[in-house]
C-alpha cells in the first residue's frame, strides 16, 4: 500500500470521478420506471454532535490512510461501520488554543476574533446556524440545537450571539411528539399571536430606547434585534404547525431527565431523540451537544472526565479517560445503527444526514487544538476510511464545513477559515 | 514614550520575534479602542510590576523608567475616563436570570421558579452581572414570554392557603406499612423515626403545596438515646417530577433536645407540586434497623421522636398567612369583581383543570387605563412617560375592542410589559446616574432586585441620604439576595455541590457536612457585614460558625448539634478566615485530588487580585508529563520548571502550596489518601473507618518575592503585610458586582481612594460598601 502515499489527494480525486460516472447510471436503472421522473429527492440533513474535550489520539488515529487502515483501540468500536464515515487526522482550526476554542469549533472563525476567553468574543455564524438558514424545508423546526450546555457555547447566530441548548430531554420529547389538547392547541394559537405583536413592540421600543444611548450601546441594541427578529421567525414557523398533529412516534416518553452521571442513560436518549426528530422530518439541522461528561457513574471510574483528560502522560489516569471515552464511542457506534436502520427512499437514513463527530481539542492534556478526532459518517460522502492529512500542518477544519455544506445542497465555496473546498470525500 | 520602548523593549518585541504575541514596533497607541487600551494596561502593568524587561536582561534606568511610566499611566487614565464620560464603563446591560426571577417576585408579591426557564449566565470578570458576557439569544426573548405567562399564572392561580397539622399517628397512618417496615412505631402518641433519607421510607411526607410561595414548618420533636446530645430534625423539597426519587433534597434542620419535648421553626419556599420532607438526617442507616425490626424487636439506639408537624404558607412578607385573593391578585386586578371563568365565558368548566375566579369589570376600558398606569412605573421602576404608555394602552384597549375578555385582555398587557425592554434591560445613560437609575443600582446591588418606592423616592445625590439608604438596605431581609449572590460568584459557593468526592476515600462526606460547610462561609460573610468586621478577618480571625460535623473535620469535637453557632477557635487550630473554610477548600479541588495550581490560581484572582496572563500559545504545545514524578510538588516542578513557566507560576503556585495540607473536602491532612493498599492506614473520627495512607504531604513555599513560609499559619502571616492589597482586592470585586462592568485604568485612582478611607476606619466590610456607593464609578454610568 506506499504507492499511494506520494499523491493521495490525485488519486483519491481520480477514484472519485470514476465511481461518480459509474455510480449514477447505474442508480437511475435501478429505479422503478414509475419513479424515475417524479421521485422527489431524498432530504438532505446536517447533524453536528459537538465535544469539548477531545478523544485521546494514540488510541484514535491509525497511522495508514484510506479504508484499509489498521483498526485502532478505539476505531474497534466503530468497526461495523467501515467504509461508512471518514476519520480525518491533520485536520484543525489553524492556531487555535485551550477550551474556550469551543467557541470557534462549528464557526471556525480567525481566532484573534475569540482567543481571549474573558473578553468578549467576536465571533460569527456556526455551521449548524448557517445550513438552518438555508435549507428551506417546511418542517416544524427550522434547527434544534440540544444536548447539555457547554461553557464557551458551541452555536452562534451571524451576529456572534450564542444560541443557548436546549438541556432537558423530555422537554424536547414533549415539544417534537407529544400534542396538546384542543383547549391547548387554541390557547397556544393565541399566544403565539400575542408573542408576535409584543415581539413588534419590543423591536420599537428598543429603538427608541436606543436613540439615547451612546455608540457601544447601540451596537449592543443591533444584537439584539437580531435575536428579536429571529425569535419572530420560529414564532411564525411554529404558528403555521401549531394546527398540524405531532408525528407519533413509538418509544416511551421520557418522564424526568437522567442525571448527569448517568452517562449511558442520558448519551442513548439524546441519541435517540435526535435520530427520531430527523426520522419524523422534524427539522434537518440538529447540534448536538455532548460536553464534559463530569464524574460517570461507570464501573471502576473514579476520577472525572475534565480531570481524566488532563492524564499528564500518566498511564493509570490514560485508562481512566478511555473508559469514558470508549462509552461515548459506542454510543455514537449504536447510533450509527439506528440511522441506517431507518429506511427513507432508495437508502436509509443515515445515507441522507451528513453526520460530523467533532471536538475542539486534539490533546485536552495539553490544551492543544491541532490534529483534531474529526468524524465524517453518513450523508452520501464518498467516505474513505482515514483521511490523513499533514500532521504538523493542519488542513483547516473550514475547508470540510464547505464540502459539507455542499453536500446538503448548500453552494458557495467559503466558511469560516476555509482556504478551499476539502474534496477528499 | 518611543526612545524607551525602542532602547528597552523592542529587542524581543519586534516584528520579527514577537515575543509573548507582542510586536510594539507596529503597535499603535490608540487608547479610545477599547482593545488597544487592554494591550497597553497589560504593557503598563509587566514594566510597573517590574516583571519586565526580564531580570536577565539590561533593567532601564530608575528615573526613566519612572517618567515613562508616569506618562503612559496619564495618557491611559485620561483616555479612559474619556471613554467612560462617552460610553459608560461598560454596554447597556439586561438583567440576569436571576435578577430577572427577583424582579417579578418583588413586582408581584410571589415565589415563582423563573430563572430555570433561562440558560446559566456566564460569568464575566467572575460574575454573571457584567454586561459583556450577558447575551440576548433568540432563546431569550421566547423564554422571556414564557417566563411572564408562568409569572402571571402563577399570581392569578385560584387555591386557598394551606393549613395543615398532623400528630403523629396521623403521619403514621399516610404510609403505615412502609413505615413500620423499616423500623419505624408509634408510641405514645409520637412517630419514633429510627432511620434516615430513603424516600419513600423513612421520610415524612408533607401535603403538596398548594400555591408557590413560602411556608412555615413547625415541628414538634425529642431525641431519645445520642448521649445526652441533641439530634437533628431536617426539611427537605421533594418535587412531584423529581429526577431523583430516592432523596428529598435537603434543605434545612434544628436541633431537638434529649430532655424534653421541643418545638423547632424553619421555612421554606415552595413551588406548586412541590411538598415538605421531614427526616433525621443522622439517624442510622435503615440496613442496621431493619435486621432488629425484622426479628420483632424495636430499635433501642438514636431515634427522633416527632409528636406533631404543622405547615402553614404561603406567607406575607409580615409572616401572615395570605388569603385569597393574594397580593398578588390585587396588584393585577385592584378590587375588582370575581366570576368563575365558566360563567365568564359562558363554555363549561375544563374537566381537570379548576374553574378559577377571574375579574369582570363594568367600565372596562376605565379600569384597564388606571391599573396598566399604576403597573408600569412599578415594572418599569422609573416614572413613565405618556410615550411609553402608550402603546400599552392601546394593546389592551384594541383586544377589548376585538372582543377579547376583560381578563385575559390585561393579563396580555402585563405579559408585554413583562418583556419591554424598559423591563429587561438597565436604564443607564453614559455620565452621572439620574437619581431613578441611582436606586435601581442601589437595588440592584444590594437586594439583587429591584428599587422599592421608598429608595426610588429618595434624594439620593445627597451623601447622606444615600448612606441612610444603604443602612436600611442592609437591614432589610432581601439583602440575603446579596450576600448569597455575591458569595456565590466571588467565592464560588454556586459550585459546592459541582463534584461529589469518592465516597471510598472520604467516607465521611455526606449531604449534611457540605451544607454546613456552605453555611459557615454564609454566616461569617454575613458577620463581617453585619457587625462591620475587618475584611482583614477573611484572611485570618480567631472566630468562625461551626457545628459538629464540621467540628469533626475541623479536629475540634467538642462542638455539639447540628445548627451552626459562632466558636471561638483554640490557638494552632489552622481555621478561621475564608482560605481555610471546607467550602472553599472544596470549590477548589474537583472531588479526587487537589491542585496547587488551580488553588493558587483561584485565591490569586478573587482573594488577591493578582491575574495572571494565560499560558501563551507556545507553552500549550508542552504535553505535561507527571510520570515517574512522586509527590504533587516534585510533578509540577516536573512540567513547568522553564523559564517562560516559572515567571508565572511563581505568583500562581504559592497559595495553592500553602493548601496543600487541606484534602478535597476540606479536613487537615498530614498524609494523602490513595485508593491502593500501601500497608499503612489512616482513621477517620468519629466513625473510625480506615483509609489507605499515601506519601507525606509537605508543607510550606516560597512567596513570590523569595519569603518563605513552612505552612498555612505563616502564609497567612504573609499576607497580612500587604492590608491595602487584600482591601483592593475585594473593593475591585464588590465594584465589579455593585456595577456589572470590569474594572479599568480610571477606576485605579477611585479604588485607591476607597482602599485609603477604608484602612482609616478599621478595613471595615460594611464601611467599604458605604465608600463604595460614594465612588465615582458607581455614581456614574
Amino acid at each position: 500500500m506506499n504507492i499511494s502515499l506520494r499523491q493521495p489527494i490525485d488519486r483519491r480525486r481520480f477514484l472519485r470521478a470514476g465511481a461518480v460516472c459509474l455510480a449514477l447510471p447505474a442508480l437511475n436503472a435501478m429505479l422503478p420506471r414509475g419513479l424515475r421522473a417524479e421521485q422527489a429527492p431524498a432530504p438532505r440533513r446536517l447533524l453536528l454532535i459537538g465535544r469539548n474535550l477531545g478523544l485521546h489520539a494514540p488510541f484514535l488515529f491509525p497511522e495508514t490512510a484510506g479504508l484499509n487502515y489498521e483498526s485502532t483501540r478505539y476505531l474497534q468500536h466503530l468497526e461495523e461501520h467501515r467504509g461508512k464515515f471518514t476519520l480525518f487526522s491533520g485536520v484543525s482550526h489553524i492556531n487555535y488554543n485551550n477550551h474556550h476554542s469551543e467557541a470557534g469549533l462549528f464557526t471556525g472563525v480567525n481566532w484573534s476574533r475569540i482567543k481571549e476567553p474573558a473578553k468578549e468574543h467576536h465571533n460569527s455564524i456556526s455551521l449548524d446556524q448557517y445550513a438552518a438558514e438555508r435549507i428551506k424545508a417546511d418542517t416544524r423546526y427550522r434547527n434544534l440545537v440540544i444536548g447539555p450546555p457547554v461553557q464557551w457555547n458551541f452555536s452562534w447566530n451571524e451576529k456572534g450571539v450564542p444560541v443557548p441548548s436546549e438541556r432537558s430531554p423530555s422537554k424536547v420529547f414533549k415539544q417534537l411528539f407529544i400534542d396538546g389538547s384542543e383547549r391547548e392547541i387554541a390557547s397556544e394559537t393565541h399566544r403565539l399571536r400575542t408573542g408576535r405583536s409584543i415581539l413588534d413592540q419590543v423591536g420599537e421600543e428598543a429603538k427608541a430606547f436606543g436613540k439615547r444611548l451612546g455608540v457601544e450601546d447601540r451596537e449592543r441594541l443591533d444584537l439584539m434585534f437580531s435575536s428579536v427578529r429571529e425569535t419572530e421567525q420560529n414564532l411564525l414557523r411554529a404558528e403555521a404547525w401549531v394546527n398540524r398533529p405531532k408525528p407519533s412516534v413509538s418509544y416511551s416518553a421520557p418522564k424526568a431527565d437522567p442525571s448527569n452521571d448517568e452517562i449511558i442513560a442520558r448519551e442513548t436518549l439524546w441519541f435517540d431523540i435526535t435520530r427520531l426528530a430527523l426520522q419524523t422530518d422534524s427539522t434537518r439541522v440538529i447540534l448536538l451537544t455532548m460536553g464534559d461528561a463530569g464524574r460517570p457513574k461507570l464501573e471502576g471510574l473514579n476520577l472525572g472526565h475534565h480531570d481524566a483528560s488532563h492524564h499528564g502522560k500518566d498511564e493509570t489516569k490514560i485508562e481512566q479517560l478511555a473508559m469514558i471515552e470508549e462509552t461515548e464511542l459506542k454510543q455514537f457506534s449504536r447510533f450509527l445503527t439506528t440511522m441506517q436502520q431507518v429506511r427513507e427512499g432508495e437508502g436509509t437514513l443515515f445515507d441522507h444526514t451528513a453526520i460530523l463527530n467533532a471536538s475542539n481539542l486534539g490533546n485536552a492534556s495539553a490544551h492543544s487544538c491541532e490534529n483534531l478526532p474529526i468524524l465524517l459518517a453518513g450523508g452520501g460522502f464518498k467516505h474513505q476510511g482515514h483521511v490523513l492529512k499533514d500532521r504538523n500542518d493542519n488542513m483547516p477544519l473550514s475547508n470540510l464545513y464547505v464540502r459539507m455544506l455542499q453536500q446538503v445542497g448548500i453552494e458557495g465555496d467559503s466558511f469560516g477559515s476555509s482556504t478551499r473546498v476539502a474534496d477528499e470525500v | 514614550m518611543k526612545p524607551f520602548l525602542e532602547a528597552n523593549c523592542v529587542d524581543c518585541h519586534d516584528s520579527e520575534t514577537h515575543k509573548g504575541g507582542l510586536n510594539l514596533e507596529t503597535l499603535a497607541f490608540q487608547p479610545m479602542q477599547r482593545a488597544n487600551a487592554a494591550t497597553w494596561q497589560y504593557v503598563f502593568d509587566r514594566v510597573a510590576n517590574g516583571e519586565m524587561p526580564p531580570k536577565n536582561k539590561r533593567q532601564p534606568a530608575k528615573n526613566e523608567k519612572a517618567a515613562w511610566l508616569n506618562e503612559l499611566s496619564q495618557n491611559l487614565r485620561s483616555a479612559s475616563l474619556q471613554l467612560q464620560q462617552k460610553e459608560g464603563r461598560g454596554p447597556v446591560r439586561r438583567l440576569t436570570r436571576t435578577e430577572y426571577e427577583n424582579t417579578v417576585a418583588d413586582l408581584l408579591h410571589i415565589k415563582c421558579d423563573l430563572k430555570g426557564l433561562f440558560p446559566e449566565e456566564a460569568a464575566t470578570a467572575g460574575f454573571d452581572k457584567v454586561g459583556e458576557g450577558l447575551t440576548l439569544s433568540a432563546t431569550h426573548f421566547a423564554r422571556y414570554q414564557e417566563a411572564a405567562e408562568k409569572a402571571l399564572a402563577d399570581a392569578i392561580y385560584f387555591a386557598g392557603e394551606l393549613h395543615h397539622s398532623s400528630d403523629g399517628p396521623g403521619m403514621f397512618k399516610r404510609n403505615e406499612k412502609t413505615f413500620s417496615g423499616y423500623g419505624n412505631w408509634v408510641e405514645d402518641e409520637n412517630f419514633v423515626l429510627t432511620s434516615q433519607l430513603f424516600y419513600p421510607y423513612t421520610v415524612i411526607m408533607g401535603p403538596w403545596a398548594p400555591l408557590s410561595g413560602r411556608y412555615r414548618i413547625r415541628i414538634t420533636a425529642q431525641a431519645r438515646n445520642n448521649g445526652g446530645n441533641p439530634l437533628p430534625v431536617a426539611i427537605g423539597v421533594h418535587n412531584r417530577h423529581s429526577s431523583r426519587p430516592d432523596a428529598p433534597e435537603l434543605l434545612d434542620w434544628r436541633d431537638v433536645s434529649e430532655t424534653e419535648m421541643s418545638t423547632v421553626t424553619m421555612e421554606a419556599d415552595l413551588q406548586r407540586e412541590e411538598q415538605i420532607n421531614v427526616f433525621g438526617p443522622t439517624l442510622y442507616h435503615r440496613d442496621f434497623v431493619i435486621p432488629v425490626s425484622r426479628k420483632g424487636e424495636r430499635w433501642t439506639k438514636q431515634a427522633v421522636l416527632i409528636q406533631k408537624l404543622e405547615i402553614e404558607g404561603p406567607l406575607r412578607d409580615d409572616g401572615s398567612v395570605g388569603k385569597w385573593p393574594s397580593l398578588a391578585y390585587q396588584e393585577l386586578f385592584d378590587h375588582l369583581q370575581l366570576r368563575p371563568l365558566s360563567e365568564i365565558t359562558g363554555l363549561p368548566a375544563a374537566k381537570d383543570t379548576p374553574n378559577p375566579l377571574l375579574p369582570v369589570s363594568e367600565q372596562p376600558k376605565a379600569d384597564a387605563e388606571r391599573l396598566i398606569r399604576r403597573f408600569l412605573p412599578r415594572a418599569f421602576r422609573r416614572p413613565v412617560s405618556e410615550e411609553v404608555a402608550a402603546p400599552y394602552l392601546a394593546r389592551v384597549f384594541n383586544a377589548l375592542d376585538g372582543g377579547v375578555y376583560f381578563h385575559q385582555a390585561m393579563l396580555d398587557g402585563y405579559k408585554a410589559v413583562l418583556c419591554s425592554p424598559h423591563f429587561l434591560l438597565h436604564q443607564e445613560t453614559p455620565g452621572p446616574l439620574d437619581s431613578h437609575a441611582l436606586a435601581n443600582r442601589l437595588a440592584y446591588f444590594l437586594w439583587n432586585g429591584p428599587p422599592d418606592a421608598a429608595l426610588l423616592g429618595a434624594d439620593l445625590a445627597r451623601p447622606g441620604e444615600r448612606h441612610a439608604q444603604v443602612e436600611r438596605m442592609l437591614g432589610d431581609p432581601r439583602s440575603a439576595r446579596f450576600e448569597e449572590s455575591f458569595t456565590n460568584h466571588w467565592l464560588d459557593l454556586r459550585k459546592i455541590d459541582a463534584t461529589s468526592p469518592d465516597s471510598a476515600l472520604y467516607p465521611e462526606f455526606n449531604a449534611v457536612l457540605q451544607r454546613s460547610a456552605l453555611r459557615e462561609t454564609q454566616l461569617f460573610f454575613h458577620e463581617l457585614l453585619a457587625e462591620n468586621r475587618s475584611l482583614l478577618e477573611g484572611i485570618q480571625s480567631d472566630w468562625t460558625y461551626l457545628n459538629a460535623p464540621l467540628g469533626w473535620l475541623y479536629g475540634l469535637p467538642e462542638v455539639s448539634g447540628h445548627e451552626l453557632r459562632k466558636v471561638r477557635l483554640p490557638a494552632g487550630s489552622h481555621r478561621g478566615g475564608f482560605l481555610t473554610q471546607a467550602s472553599i477548600l472544596k470549590v477548589t479541588a474537583d472531588g479526587a485530588k487537589t491542585s496547587p495550581v488551580l488553588r493558587g490560581n483561584w485565591i490569586n484572582e478573587r482573594i488577591l487580585g493578582v491575574h495572571a496572563p494565560p499560558p501563551p500559545s507556545d507553552v500549550a504545545k508542552i504535553e505535561p508529563d507527571i510520570r515517574g514524578a512522586t509527590t504533587i510538588r516534585a510533578q509540577l516542578d516536573k512540567h513547568r520548571n522553564t523559564p517562560a513557566c516559572m515567571s508565572c507560576h511563581t505568583v500562581i503556585d504559592p497559595p495553592g502550596f500553602a493548601l496543600e495540607t487541606f484534602d478535597v473536602i476540606g479536613g487537615w491532612r498530614d498524609f494523602y489518601r490513595v485508593p491502593v493498599n500501601t500497608g499503612e492506614t489512616i482513621e477517620i473520627l468519629p466513625s473510625k473507618k480506615r483509609v489507605h495512607r499515601g506519601p507525606a504531604v509537605e508543607a510550606g513555599y516560597t512567596m513570590p518575592d523569595g519569603r518563605s513560609f513552612a505552612g498555612v499559619d505563616e502564609y497567612k502571616a504573609l499576607l497580612l503585610n500587604d492590608k491595602d492589597g487584600l482591601a483592593r482586592a475585594l473593593a475591585e470585586n464588590l465594584l465589579t458586582y455593585a456595577t456589572g462592568a470590569r474594572m479599568q485604568f480610571a477606576d485605579r485612582d477611585d479604588v485607591a481612594e476607597l482602599v485609603k478611607s477604608v484602612r482609616a476606619q478599621g478595613y471595615g466590610l460594611r464601611a467599604l460598601i458605604h465608600q463604595l456607593v460614594d465612588s465615582r464609578p458607581f455614581l456614574n454610568k
